[in-house]
Order: C-alpha cells, then structure tokens, then sequence
C-alpha cells in the first residue's frame, strides 16, 4: 500500500523532474533531456564481486561444491578426482547430462593425465590451460561465485592442488530441438527459420545475417536463482551509446530471483510497463532482428526462451512484417493499407457501431436501419451487453483454440465460430448483425503481426466501446484523442513512438506506404 | 521546472498553429455579425490574419532585439516583474474569453444537433476531460497530436468542400465586396481576435519553438495556411449561399454540407465532419490553455504546469456553463472582449514590445559608448 501512494505523491509532486524517461537525441534541435533520470544512459558498470576466493587445496574447493549441490541428496554432481601429468592432484566436477563426457574424457583427463608440467611451475592453472587441456574454450577464474554458476551451466570445473585457481571448461551439451520454421510469424517470401532455446545457436542464427565485425554480443547472467545468460546485441559505433548504456542500466536494475524467458525480461526492463501499448518487439525470427540491428537498434536474447527482444520500437515498427520488405513496392504497401484498417477496425468499430445505434441514427439510411431493427427484434439483451458478450466469447473460442494442439485446435475455430453463433442467434441471445460486426473485429485483430499489440487491442476497443456507449461520437471522439495523447506521448528507450511522423525525421525506413528500396548504407538519424 | 516543453519540431508547430488559426477564424464568429451587410469574409478575414500577424511581427521583433526568450521575458525586461505579471495576467484574462468562446460555439453545436436530450452540463464534462488531458500532457504531445490528427481534419474539410460542389452559383458571391470598404475593414479590424489567441500563444511558447528566428519562420507557413483555408472556405460558402440567408445560419458550414451535399455515399460527411470539428476545436483550446498556463508559470515562477493547466480548463469550461445559466448577464464583459478583443489583446503586447524595444536600444547605445570610452 506504501508503494501505491509513493507512486501516486511521485506522480503529483512538482519538483524537477518532468518523468522519470530516459530521451535519445533528437534530429531537430536536439540536447540531451534535462528532465531524464540522473542515471540515465550513464555508462553501466557490473560488479567486481571476486572477494570470495577459492582454496588452494582442491580437496577442500570440492567439499565446499560438493555441500553446496548437496551431493548426499542429489547425484547429479559427478567428482573425479585425477593425476594432473601423473604427479598433481587435480579434481574435476561437473553435472551429469549437462557436459559433453566425450570432451571431458578425451580433452581434459586423457591430456591432463599424460601431459607434463615442469618443475616449479607456480600458475598451475595457467601452464594447464595453455599447454595441457585441449578444449577450445577455457578459462580462469578465482571466485567461488564463478564456479557456483558455471557447474549448472554445463561446464566442467578443474581444482590443482597449490592453486587458488581454477579452470572452467565450456563442455555444454545438451539435448535442445533443431532450428525450425517459426510457428507465430509466418510469411510466404523470406526465410522460415526461427529461433530456438539456446541462446549460443540463436546468436549464430543472427551472425548468418549481419556479417559486420562490429556485432556485439554482451552476456549477462540474470536471476539469482536462475543465472540465466542474457545477451545484448548491438553493433558498436552504429547503435547509440546512450541507448545501449541506458539498456544496460535497466537490465542491472532487475533484481528478480529468477529469469526464464525474454517476456519476463521485457516487462521488467519496459519504462512503463503498464501501458497498454508495447514499447519492445518480440519476435522468434532471426531475419528480423538482423534488420533492425543493422538500423542501430538492440537485441536482447535469453537463453531458454525461442524469442527476443527488439528496442527501441515505433508504432510503425510494430505494424510492419518482414513480408512487407520482401515483397514488391506497390504489394507490400496494400498489405500495410490493409493491416492498418484492419487494426482501425479491431480498436474501434464497436465503438462506432453502439455510437450509431444508440445515439446517432442519422447515420444509417432507413434500409440499415430497418434491417438493425429487425434482427434485434427478438433480442432481450440491450445491445451492449450483447455487443460484449459476443466479444467476450469470441476471446474465449480464442484462448480455447491456442490451448487445445493440433488440429483439434482448428477445429474449436470453426465449431466456436459457425455452431456456437448460429447457436446464439437461434436463442435469441443476439442478433446477426451484431456477430458479423465482432467477427470483422476479430479479423481485423489478427492483421496486428505483434502478438502483444493484438492482446492490447482487446481491451482497448472495451475503452472504446464504453466512450462510445456513454457519449456516442462526442465520448469516442474524445477517448480518440486521449488516446492519440498518450501514444504522442509514449517513448520506447528514448525514442518517441510516432516517429518517424512525429517527430519528423529523415529517416527513409518505411511507414505506412512502403517506399522503394533504394542504396541505403546510412543509418536512421533518430537511432543516432 | 515540470513545464512539459518537451521538444518539438518545425512542421508539429505549423500544424498546431494552423489549426488554431483556422478552428477561430472559420467557426467563432457569429453569422449575424458578419454576413448581415453582405458577405465579404473571403476578404476581411485574411485581411484580420494579417492584422494579427503584424501584432506578432511586432512583438517577435522585440524580442529578438532584447534577446528575450518568450512573451513573459520581454514584459519581464520591459516591465520588470510586477508590471509583468500585471500584463500576463491581463493577457491570459483575454486568451481564456476567447477559448471559452469557441468552446461554447460547439457546445452549442453538440447541443442542438446531437444530443438534444442531454445537459450542457455532460456535454462539457467530455471537453473538460480532453482539455486537462491534453494541457496536462503539455506542448509535445499537443504538438505531435496536431500532425496527427491535422491531415485528418484537413482531408475531411476538403472533401467537405468538394462535396458541396453542385451547390456553387457565382450569383450568390453578389454584393463582391459586401457594404463597402468601410464596414470591411471594420469587421476585419474586429475579427483580429479571432486570430490573435494563436499568434500571441506562439509568442508565449517560443522557447519550446527553439527560439524568436525559429518561431517567426513557423509563424509565417501557419499564416499562408490559415489564408488559404480561411479565404477559400468563406469564398465557397459565399458561393453556396447569398448574405442573407447565410445570415440567419448559425453554423453555415454544417449547413451547407446539410443541405447541398450530393446525394452519394458521402452524405453523412456533415455529421462526420462536425465531430472532427469538435476535435480540431479541443485541440485548438488545448494549445490556448497551455500557453496560457505557461504564461502564468513563467510570470510567477511555478514549478509545475499540472495545476495551472487544471484550473484553466475547468475555468473555461465553467465560463461555457455559467454562460448558459441564469447569471449568464454577469458574463456580458465575453461580449465586451468579442467586440474590442483586438484592442484589448494587442494594445499591451504593442506597447510591451515598443517599451522593450526602445529599453534595448538604449541599452546598446549605452554599451556603444563604454566601449568607445574604453578605447
């Protein structure tokens, strides 16, 4: 309850700063936003945590691994202990199913134990790592946290008596599925294929892409639970460094136990969370992250989860689908036409409909008119329960059908929509005009390509419905234009959600009307 | 300071100021007052833009050359700060009977054509949402709103006037010039505040327009609109119908769209473009509201914007109430300022600026002859 009112009094409070948003440069005229958070897009700087060394008896680094996995109850932890060039006493561990025993067979203790090492060698792990251990990848570490979180990682950790060292070997190998096409963003031009849960195959998924040597992939461990790898991907020099900064800074701020999907990573990273609009786009295909890195934007991947993160994003962004690039000029801007009526009418033609019927009649010509009246003769529900009703149950077949696999799910759809509303209008509970009227809606919801922006669109059009059915077109109209307020207002990581229209930019990425592709090697000026 | 300046650009301010402009210059006006001697509109109206236009030249060029940074620097510098604030206060007094005027004109339209059965009362408690809403949110998103939503008013007002095609007759335009010259620039001397709110709020928030060079620049594309949209309308209005029975109209507009619209799938744009209209008019009151508000912040040094904006918009929106009340002769000083709202709102921004102007050259003749002593 203290948190409620502390947002409420920050809300109201009228000392400097306007909100709490962090601002990119701006084309026109641009300075930094003297209203942004203190710590916006500062230079994030991690944690040096190595107080918590390790022993430089292996024996006594094991025991403590070993009380820590709980080895008397769980047998996952396998320790073998093993010769380092038949005279040092070494200890390997690692999670059984999660090492390649192959690599920690062959490469670690057939080379560790026939290596040699000579006399006096005082970085023991050092000499081993580079002229002993075959792997390809090895490091060294000398915290304890390190080694914490690198055993459950899949990699194997290697104690040497008489170093306080130790080297971690990266054998993952897990069973994971092959890379296939995406299930959420069909197309019929481009590449199918989709991002899967590991997070090393999706990053290569990406690299097929974006051939530039200055793609850069941050890993971050999240969760203090979980330690999940997070990656950030950007191209260095090409993305804004306030931008990229200011993303570090909100990923560092999440403090949750743990984190298994990029979703939970959205939502806590989100500046407003609670808006009914997304400011990051997910998506599960790699073409389409290569795009919007190549424009100077951020990647967030998380390892486990088949999606990731695009931001900043626009509303445009949002709207578009790679099939709009990879068609021709003129197909791909009458799909963009169509999707955006589409969305127009998802959001706000129940509005407009309760508008007519109860306050407008005007409108209609005497034909309609008297075709509404008879079909609702029967009808006993006033119209906007019945309008909401029938929403209501078309959100319901809906869930019903994503739940149930298969073909099976399919066939909800069709006995949900021709059964149940035939059903429905047979008993009087609404009329037919009415079920036509939320099928367009329906449709017109699934022109959105962004899943999130489909599910906002649902209770949107309820906001509207109710203006409408309050105010008939003076309460629509104005539930319009609060509504085109607040996404004037909307910025996602410091980019205004109507650009490039407004603010106007020179950015040649395309709107609503796709517009040719022509030698494009700048970048857009507002990712700058 | 919280005062939501925001950062806006070029073609945002135009699309704003614009709108404004057109929203006072075509809808505010009452039908008797100008059509009873002879339509001549198309001519006087662009002649009040202009009129207001050279107010604002009068006062950007002040503050350029007291290198003053908006409206209330200059009367701080002219004035110092208690004269200053004297005159803010005097000027917002002025910019809120107007809004309250044009708010009240589709209030009445909401009224008599659509809701006939509700109050006054519900109706502006819709305005009053949109208007906190919008000064609240402050300049940027008023800003980004009108480019938004300016194509749509300007695509349904063509196609408005398009529509009406079949019902222009050259006959109706008859007397040309109306009563005569005299009675012409008298109505366009007194239509002067219809377009003096707009071009005094861009002085008002010429900070957030990226200074005085930037502001005049916008200044001037949203004067070339607002003549174009204003003459072009008044010229087919006068076609579509004589003086005096556009006269008796009490919003010719809607009417003629009404009335000589053909008969196609279109003939409910006048329904649909009254609406659009009420947005436009909100939008426009919206952009008063802020400017006023930020007019009173800067004369007395408030932090925040948030509760001025409130207070004016529920101020407004209960001059339009009280207007329709029983006390509704207490409020007769609206009628004083639609009469002489020129006078009234650019005598003290001319004589602010003149005061400034002549402070800065003194100044500068001061400084000349230090240096001059110096060498």
């Amino acid at each position: 309850m203290n948190k409620f009112f502390r947002k409420i009094a920050f809300y109201f409070r009228f000392d400097n700063s306007a909100t709490n948003n962090f601002e990119l440069l701006e084309t026109e005229f641009g300075e930094p936003s003297k209203s942004a958070d203190e710590d916006s897009g500062k230079q994030y700087n991690p944690k040096d945590d190595t107080a918590d060394t390790l022993f430089y008896e292996a024996d006594k680094n094991i025991d403590r691994i070993k009380t820590a996995f709980r080895t008397d109850i769980s047998k996952d932890l396998v320790v073998r202990d093993f010769m380092l060039c038949g005279r040092i006493h070494a200890t390997l561990a690692f999670i059984n199913g999660m090492a390649d025993n192959e690599i920690v067979n062959n490469y670690i203790l057939r080379d560790g134990m026939n290596g040699e090492i000579p006399e006096g060698t005082e970085d023991l792990c050092k000499y081993a790592v580079e002229h002993i251990f075959t792997v390809n990848d090895m490091s060294i570490a000398c915290d304890y946290d390190t080694v914490r979180k690198a055993l459950p990682d899949g990699k194997t950790i290697i104690f040497i008596d008489g170093d306080p060292h130790c080297c971690i070997a990266d054998t993952r190998k897990f069973p994971q599925r092959s890379v296939e096409a995406a299930e959420n963003e069909k197309g019929v031009l481009g590449p199918r294929e989709a991002f899967i849960e590991n997070i090393r195959t999706n990053i290569s998924l990406i690299r097929r892409h974006v051939h530039t040597d200055d793609l850069v992939c941050e890993m971050r461990p999240m969760g203090e639970e979980t330690s999940t790898a997070v990656g950030i991907l950007y191209r260095d020099k090409v993305a804004s460094e306030s931008l990229v900064n200011e993303v570090k800074r909100k990923l560092a701020t999440i403090k949750t136990g743990s984190v298994l999907s990029t979703g939970i990573i959205n939502q806590m990273a989100e500046p407003k969370p609670f808006s009914p609009i997304p400011q990051t786009l997910l998506t599960e295909k790699p073409d389409r992250c290569a795009s919007y890195l190549l424009d100077g934007h951020v990647v967030i991947l998380c390892d486990g989860s088949p999606l990731a993160a695009i931001l900043p994003v626009t509303l445009f962004s949002l709207m578009s689908t790679p099939e709009d690039s990879y068609s021709r000029q003129v197909t791909g801007t009458v799909l963009r036409i169509i999707r955006y009526i589409g969305a127009l009418i998802s959001i706000i033609l129940p509005g407009i409909f309760i508008a007519i019927v109860m306050y407008h009649h005007g409108f209609l010509s005497s034909e309609m008119l008297s075709t509404l009246i008879t079909s609702r003769k029967m009808v006993f529900i006033p119209i906007g329960i019945e309008l909401l009703l029938l929403l209501f149950v078309f959100q319901l077949v809906r869930e019903a059908g994503m739940r149930v696999p298969g073909t099976v799910g399919q066939a909800i759809g069709i006995i949900g929509g021709l059964v149940l509303g035939q059903a429905v209008v047979s008993a009087n509970l609404a009329s037919s005009v009415v079920l036509i009227l939320v099928a367009l809606t329906g449709l017109g919801t699934f022109c959105i390509p962004d899943y999130s922006t489909q599910i906002s669109s649902v209770y949107l059009r309820i906001i509207f419905m109710i203006a409408g059915w309050m105010g008939g077109f003076l309460g629509l109209g104005c539930a319009w234009l609060i509504f085109t307020a607040y996404i004037c207002t909307l910025k996602s990581f410091g980019v205004p959600f109507l650009t490039p229209y407004a603010p106007k930019s020179k950015s040649k990425r395309m709107n609503v009307l796709r517009g040719p592709i022509n030698n494009k090697t700048h970048k857009e000026d507002y990712m700058q | 300071m919280n005062l939501r300046e925001g950062r806006v650009g070029n073609g945002e301010c135009v699309f704003t100021l614009v709108i404004s402009l057109c929203m006072s210059g075509l809808f505010v006006f009452e039908s008797i007052d100008a059509y009873t001697h002879g339509n001549s509109t198309y001519i006087s109206l662009p002649i009040a833009c202009i009129l207001a236009f050279s107010v604002f030249a009068v006062g950007i060029f002040a503050m350029t050359r007291s290198r003053s940074s908006d409206l209330c620097a200059m009367c701080s510098y002219a004035l110092g700060k208690t004269g200053a604030a004297v005159v803010c206060v005097f000027i917002i007094v002025i910019i809120l009977a107007c809004i309250s005027t044009l708010l009240n004109k589709f209030l009445n339209v909401m009224y008599s054509y659509f809701f006939q059965d509700a109050s006054y009362y519900s109706l502006a408690a819709f305005f009053l949402a949109v208007l906190v809403v919008f000064s609240c949110m402050g300049f940027e998103t008023v800003n980004r709103a009108a480019k938004v939503l300016g194509v749509v008013f300007l695509a349904t007002h063509i196609l408005l006037l398009v529509n009406s095609f079949s019902s222009y007759e050259t006959y109706k335009i008859y007397p040309i010039a109306g009563d005569g010259m005299k009675s012409m620039l008298r109505f366009a001397f007194e239509s002067g505040i219809l377009f003096l709110p707009g071009f005094v709020s861009a002085l008002i928030t010429a900070k957030g327009m990226h200074g005085t060079h930037n502001t005049s620049r916008i200044a001037v594309k949203a004067l070339i609109f607002t003549v174009i949209i204003c003459t072009v309308t008044q010229l087919l209005l006068a076609l579509s119908y004589p003086y005096d029975d556009i006269a008796k109209l009490y919003m010719p507009l809607y009417r003629m769209s009404m009335v000589t619209g053909e008969e196609n799938f279109l003939v409910r744009l006048d329904k649909i473009s009254a609406f659009i209209w009420v947005a436009a008019a909100l939008l426009a009151c919206s952009y008063y509201i802020y400017s006023a508000s930020l007019l009173y912040c800067r004369s007395f040094r408030q932090v925040d914007i948030r509760p001025a904006s409130c207070s004016l918009s529920v101020i407004v929106i209960m001059l339009c109430l009280l207007s329709h009340s029983e006390k509704r002769g207490a409020f007769s000083w609206l009628n004083f300022v639609g009469d002489y709202g020129t006078l009234l709102l650019a005598v003290p921004i001319i004589a602010v600026s003149v005061i400034a102007i002549i402070k800065s050259c003194i100044q500068r003749s001061s400084l000349g002859e230090v240096g001059h002593a110096n060498i």
